[in-house]
């Protein structure tokens, strides 16, 4: 974890309200894990005064030593619209890399992403990973309509299966992507999965009777996403049952659907 | 000139420089290890302590408003053995005076968890409080009536040897009426201005944006509020007054000590910008250069009246 002065290198608008930042750090990053965060906020003002919570889409250097990363979000507030508006050459700054990211250590041969929205962004480095190192990956992309599945493209070139859901039937096959999901769990696989809180639950409603844990990414309100401001607790039940706040940013933002009190 | 002095005094304390974290936004003291060395730091003041564990208010817990956030944590904490046990001795060797920041559910519970800490020989000083808008009890029903906030002040006075500090509540009638019963309590210092309560609503989904409904309201948004309550109570006490509220700048440190503050914490805007301790203390530094005054401490109180 550290604190990070950024520059944006480059921004591209895609679709209605999405946007792929490309940005440059001072100092590198060290290893982006797979499913880890950035706060990314602006120098210098005090409105917006918080830093915003983001997935890391891609690492843009070799060797685990980055300092160019990419960034995918959709622009929903004031933070996210003032984010839109910046160009190249712009300053931001950062603190991460955050979050302990996807348990990459007990994925299984085959794995299932399940994406929800803007939910994409943290499958790409642990899609690429896997890919690399001779698994099989295959994508379930879903949101409400087209203009929302953007990322679509970067998938496919990863050279995986991508099975697009779109609950009002624009493309792909209509419906929610976690009911998609239940017709591909068969035998030894893991399952993934970013998105919606009510996505996720019905994902672990899923998985668990078909003998999966699923390991699910959470999104939450965050105003140090280092463990301090204790503002984006979940509740996850402890091996004797009893129940017990965690910090997303710390202890996250992974949990297994197993453990989380829904 | 020589180089400029920095150190101010809370009482017998001394502060190598008046930046301290405030409660609730530092944890326990090492959480921002990894963005700088808390040595360089006036002292540290712990996330609030009650007796026993503490889980806190259901999410959301936070929502950002203009130049601001509202909190409704809710005083989540470990209790005060495990900080005892657990985080006190990580912190011993730091070098720099650790203050512990208590409260209770009753009067009786701030009584024990003073008394707990007294044979803890690495906590310098104690912050009582009275001013938490975001649990039932334990909040503003001991900080907002002056004669209860002198009886609770009292009360820990007898079992603690420490400093007492006491945290002050800008929904207080009168600040000064208030600063001066605690005063007369037996405080060393008090420390103002705690959050404000504050509500905000989703207007699609007509909800309220914290859980809790209510929460309290802290960042640069309240900062002129909690400069004229630091002024009101510097003119009403002689103990010291320490400043908190809304600081994002070396401005903002120099207006609470210009009005009376002996030193200042610093919250919100350290999670947006956690180096912002080494900057403000740097920024304070050159202003002293920048002015010829060799003693930052001859600025406390030092309001000009005079109109041009």
């Amino acid at each position: 974890m550290k604190f990070l002065n950024l520059s944006i290198v480059s921004q591209r608008k895609i679709g209605s309200c999405y946007y792929y930042l490309v940005l440059k750090s001072d100092r590198s990053l060290g290893r982006i894990a797979p499913g880890q965060f950035i706060m990314l906020g602006f120098p210098g003002r005090i409105d917006p005064l918080l830093p915003r919570p983001m997935g890391f889409f891609q690492a843009l250097d070799e060797n685990n030593n980055s300092t160019s990363f990419s960034i995918g979000y959709v622009a929903v507030g004031k933070g996210t619209n003032l984010l839109a508006q910046c160009k190249a050459g712009d300053k931001l700054r950062g603190t991460g890399p955050l979050g302990n990211g996807w348990n990459m250590d007990v994925i299984k041969e085959k794995t299932i992403m399940v994406a929800g929205g803007i939910g994409i962004t943290p499958f790409y480095l642990p899609a690429k990973e896997l890919i690399q190192s001779g698994k099989k990956v295959m994508l379930l992309y879903g949101a409400k309509t087209a203009a929302d599945l953007v990322f679509e493209d970067e998938f496919r070139d990863l050279g995986m299966d991508t099975i697009l859901y779109t609950e009002d039937g624009s493309t792909g096959t209509k419906g929610l992507v976690s009911e998609g999901l239940a017709g591909h769990l068969d035998g030894d696989i893991s399952v993934l999965a970013c998105g919606p809180g009510g996505m996720l639950k019905r994902i672990t409603e899923t998985c668990l009777p078909a003998g999966v844990d699923p390991q699910l990414s959470f999104d939450r309100r965050m105003a140090c996403g280092f463990g301090v401001c204790l503002g984006c607790n979940i509740t996850v039940k402890n091996m004797d049952g009893k129940s017990k706040y965690v910090r997303v940013c710390k202890e996250g933002p992974v949990f297994k659907g197993s453990e989380v009190a829904w | 000139m020589s180089v400029p002095d920095l150190s101010v005094n809370i009482g017998s304390l001394a502060l190598k420089n008046p930046i301290m974290p405030a409660s609730g936004t530092f944890g326990y003291g090492t959480e921002f290890a990894d963005f700088f060395d808390a040595s360089l730091l006036g002292a540290v003041v712990l996330k609030g302590v009650s007796r026993t564990q503490v889980e806190g208010n259901p999410c959301p817990r936070i929502y950002e408003t203009p130049a601001g956030m509202l909190n409704a944590i809710g005083l989540q904490n470990i209790g005060v053995e495990a900080l005892v046990r657990d985080k006190i001795p990580v912190l011993k060797n730091i070098g720099m005076p650790v203050i512990a920041n208590i409260w209770g559910r009753s009067e009786d519970e701030y009584v024990e968890v003073a008394a707990f800490l007294e044979d803890s020989k690495d906590i310098s000083a104690l912050e009582m409080n009275i001013s938490c808008p975001n649990v039932s009890k334990g909040g503003l029903e001991f900080g907002s009536n002056p004669q209860v906030a002198a009886g609770l002040t009292s009360r820990v006075r007898k079992v603690t040897s420490k400093q007492l500090w006491v945290k002050l509540s800008p929904s207080a009638p009168s600040i000064a009426e208030l600063a001066r019963a605690v005063e007369d309590a037996g405080a060393d210092a008090v420390s103002l201005i705690n959050s404000i309560p504050a509500m905000a609503v989703d207007v699609e989904t007509r909800k309220p944006q914290l859980a809790n409904l209510i929460g309290g309201l802290s960042g640069p948004a309240i900062h002129p509020i909690a400069v004229r309550m630091v002024y009101q109570a510097a003119r009403a006490v002689k103990i010291p007054v320490i400043g908190i509220g809304g600081i994002a700048s070396v401005e903002d440190v120099l207006e609470f000590m210009i009005v009376g503050a002996a030193a200042v914490q610093v919250g919100t805007m350290s999670f947006a910008n956690p180096l912002i301790f080494g900057e403000l203390i740097d920024g304070i530094y050159k202003y002293c250069e920048r002015n010829g005054i060799e003693r930052l401490r001859d600025i406390i109180g030092s309001l000009d009246y005079a109109r041009d």
